[in-house]
């Protein structure tokens, strides 16, 4: 998937569940914050405002996962 | 940026990693690492990391309860990275040194080898002027 194809914001989630456990979401006024072991990326994109599961840009959801070390882990959770 | 009592000049001269999709520029950070943007063209990349680092400032001045946090924050910000992230961009950099690959012409050309950057001041009455108004430079840069 290019980065600029989109994935459904739960799916986001439910592939920290599995692939970054422990990890820990928090809301700012502009991004998620999102923690995992020590580190930390603070500008995960909340999408598009109103949207319950707003789609990200996979670029995004790449970028996080090669910083939290788990992108094989993603790519297969995402695949499926 | 303005905080929670104090006010901070911030600078930074990172390292970002752009490519050329069917649907336009993506840009991930490698310092700052935790970062990615995507955009139509170089010219918008160029506004929007601008925008979302901003926004990223924000958010830090709205949690930091003095500058000393917020300076840690903004430090820690630009430094953590991932080492497949920074592998990758020496390659390039050594692929447009061998001309193996191309900068984008439309960006001005800084040496790869310049230092990463990342200036945190603490401003008062006292020591703010009219100098540290930002100045319209280019956000992004080709390494070469």
């Amino acid at each position: 998937m290019g980065s600029f194809g989109q994935v459904p914001l739960k799916d986001v989630w439910a592939m920290l569940a599995e692939c970054a456990p422990g990890h820990t979401i928090k809301l700012t006024t502009h991004y998620y914050r999102i923690t995992f072991k020590d580190l930390v990326y603070a500008t995960f994109p909340k999408g598009e405002h109103g949207k319950s599961n707003p789609p990200i840009e996979f670029g995004h959801v790449k970028r996080l996962a090669r910083y939290f070390d788990i992108l094989d882990c993603t790519k297969r959770f995402l695949s499926h | 940026m303005f905080g929670n009592g104090f006010v901070a000049l911030v600078e930074f001269s990172g390292r970002l990693l752009a490519r050329q999709e069917s649907e336009g520029i993506w840009i991930d950070g490698v310092n700052p690492g935790g970062f990615a943007i995507g955009a139509a063209s170089f010219h918008d990349a160029g506004q929007a990391v601008r925008d979302a680092l901003t926004l990223t400032l924000i958010d830090f001045a709205a949690e930091a309860t003095t500058f000393e946090a917020f300076e840690a924050e903004v430090e820690r910000f630009f430094h953590e990275t991932d080492a497949a992230s920074v592998t990758e961009w020496t390659v390039a950099v050594e692929a447009v040194r061998s001309q193996r690959l191309q900068g984008p012409p439309e960006l001005p050309v800084e040496s790869a080898d310049a230092a990463l950057v990342v200036r945190v001041v603490c401003k008062s009455t006292e020591n703010v002027s009219a100098q540290d108004n930002p100045t319209p430079e280019p956000v992004l840069k080709a390494a070469a």
